[in-house]
């Protein structure tokens, strides 16, 4: 199931697989549901085989395929569930593609053994700025799209911060808040690993949504490893979903809080996230996140 | 995915309690152990699925109904048999209670709390009984496209056995989409982690009903479970609860 490279990989790096949490000082004063961001770049490497494109460039091949949903479905499923699909949002030689970067050290914005592990035992790549195209321009295609829903929601939970229509200038409010690290990340499981239920937020500016898209086929490439979300209401119990992805598709979801409408008004509910252990094979998924991180 | 989908000849022709003796115990033990919860594939037939759930509509075999959307418990409904209990049900409950009781004196212990399960259910009903909780708990519960279940413990006074039973009446993706069996367990330091035990028809997911053993730097800790039921996509979803504690 695995190919010979990835095992080679594995090998080389066989510390990274060593599977609990080993927090460093830093991890463990954190609050349980953040994770850590307070690491610098390094100096990019020269990296010029891939092909990589400068911040964030839109690209009408992507502009044109994500168009192509039913953004009222996606916007009321969003308002009803606090997650909705993106069938098929990614071929299977765009999933090969990313799945491969996984393995090229050099596109990571930190060393292998200070990829996060207090959030779960899987495998993690934060990738750098420059990341590939596939992932920039997907970013950049997504966020007009989803602009208009985190607005509506923002202004239903009374808060006052509007979101720009373009990622550019939404990326540059992060910009002067001192958020500037990438937060695009791979993310490996193999049989026992899994991600806990947490929150990606890295300051105090974040885009409420984001997306996660399955790189690996279900029933094929591995079984578990489902996409789980809780949804934490206010004197009520946890509501659960759990979200089935073939490969290439793509879950869009909030981050931390939305607006649910009760019977007395607009309530907040509060969300986390995560993937369930992998009981076979091997599953990636990347993750997109609309906000940059804390330096 | 041979391992998880594996087919097995059913063995129709031996009774619940039969069936119950020959799981596999030493595993369920270490899974219920390691992962809160174990699964013991296929143990009733599709046709004692299916009686099961035809049962749901006899409503004069059951104490109460509770429509969970009432209580912000999810969206669906269960009903609570009545004693006597449906042959097969009290069978299961009375067979599956010998083997999970030496697991939870066993918990117990680990987690330093000085209860003692007896090794029959006939004895242990009867502590509950003498503490007011006299109500049967076994309960059948129906869930239809959108329904599902939110996170929760089912305790239902000062008495718990820490363990409890759910058997998957429906087949996935024939009688319905979504509708996944998950426990959350949370963590004291650090973040919960959520896990979904895939079912198929006539399988049995034993797991912890509040909280189980885990390891810690500093001798036995407790983590708390939670168990619940994701959305229903699709089609209808009938499940067996056995719980082993009675209610006040």
């Amino acid at each position: 199931m695995r190919s010979v490279r990835d095992r080679r990989f594995k090998q080389e790096h066989s510390d990274e697989a060593t599977p609990g949490p080993q927090d460093s000082i830093q991890a463990r004063n954190r609050t349980p549901d953040q994770v850590p961001v307070a690491y610098r770049e390094r100096t990019p490497p020269m990296n010029t085989q891939l092909n990589l494109a400068t911040l964030d460039t839109a690209s009408p091949e992507y502009a044109a395929r994500i168009a192509q949903y039913d953004w009222r479905r996606i916007a009321e499923d969003l308002d009803a569930y606090g997650v909705a699909i993106l069938p098929s949002l990614l071929s299977a030689d765009d999933c090969a593609t990313a799945s491969d970067l996984f393995a090229d050290t050099t596109l990571s914005r930190m060393p292998p053994v200070e990829e996060m592990r207090s959030w779960g035992n899987g495998n993690y790549r934060y990738l750098r700025h420059s990341t590939p195209e596939i992932i920039s321009a997907l970013r950049t295609a997504i966020y007009p799209r989803l602009a208009p829903i985190a607005n509506a929601w923002n202004e239903k939970m009374e808060i006052d911060d509007r979101y720009p229509i373009t990622h550019q200038d939404y990326l540059e409010i992060c910009r002067g808040a001192g958020q500037i690290l990438p937060t695009s990340m791979l993310l490996e499981h193999t049989p026992g690993q899994q991600t806990l239920l947490h929150q990606d937020l890295y300051g105090d500016r974040a885009f409420p949504l984001q997306v996660a898209v399955v790189l690996s086929q279900r029933g094929a490439d591995y079984s578990g490893g489902e996409f789980v979300i809780t949804e934490q209401r206010p004197r009520m119990q946890t509501r659960p979903e759990v979200i089935s992805l073939n490969r290439g598709d793509a879950v869009v979801f909030a981050v931390s809080n939305r607006p649910v409408a009760g019977t007395r008004g607009t309530y907040r509910v509060n969300l986390r996230h995560g993937f369930s252990k992998v009981r076979e094979g091997r599953q990636l998924a990347l993750s997109i996140i609309f906000h940059d991180a804390a330096a | 995915m041979p391992a998880l989908l594996a087919e097995k000849p059913s063995a129709t022709n031996l009774t619940p309690t039969v069936r119950v003796d020959q799981i596999d115990w030493d595993r369920m033990a270490k899974d219920l152990a390691d992962g809160g919860s174990a699964v013991a594939r296929q143990l009733l037939t599709p046709a004692e699925c299916e009686a099961l759930t035809g049962l749901y509509a006899q409503k004069d075999i059951f104490r109460s109904r509770v429509v969970m959307a009432r209580y912000a418990f999810g969206k669906g409904e269960y009903q609570y048999f009545s004693y006597p209990l449906p042959d097969l049900v009290g069978e299961l409950r009375t067979a599956l209670y010998r083997h999970l009781a030496p697991i939870a004196n066993g918990w117990n212990e680990r987690m330093r709390i000085n209860t003692y399960y007896p090794s029959e259910h006939a004895q242990y009903l009867d502590l509950c009984h003498r503490a007011g909780q006299q109500r049967p708990t076994p309960l059948l519960l129906e869930y239809g496209a959108g329904d599902y279940c939110c996170m929760h413990q089912d305790l239902y006074g000062d008495l718990a056995f820490p363990m409890q039973v759910v058997i998957l009446l429906a087949e996935p993706e024939r009688d319905f989409t979504g509708g996944e069996f998950l426990l959350v367990e949370q963590n004291p330091r650090g973040l919960s982690k959520a896990e979904v035990v895939p079912l198929r028809q006539g399988d049995a997911v034993a797991f912890a009903v509040n909280h189980r053993p885990a390891k810690s730097a500093r001798g036995a800790a407790r983590v708390n479970l939670r168990h619940g039921v994701s959305r229903l996509h699709t089609g209808h979803r009938h499940t067996l609860g056995i719980i082993f504690h009675d209610a006040k």
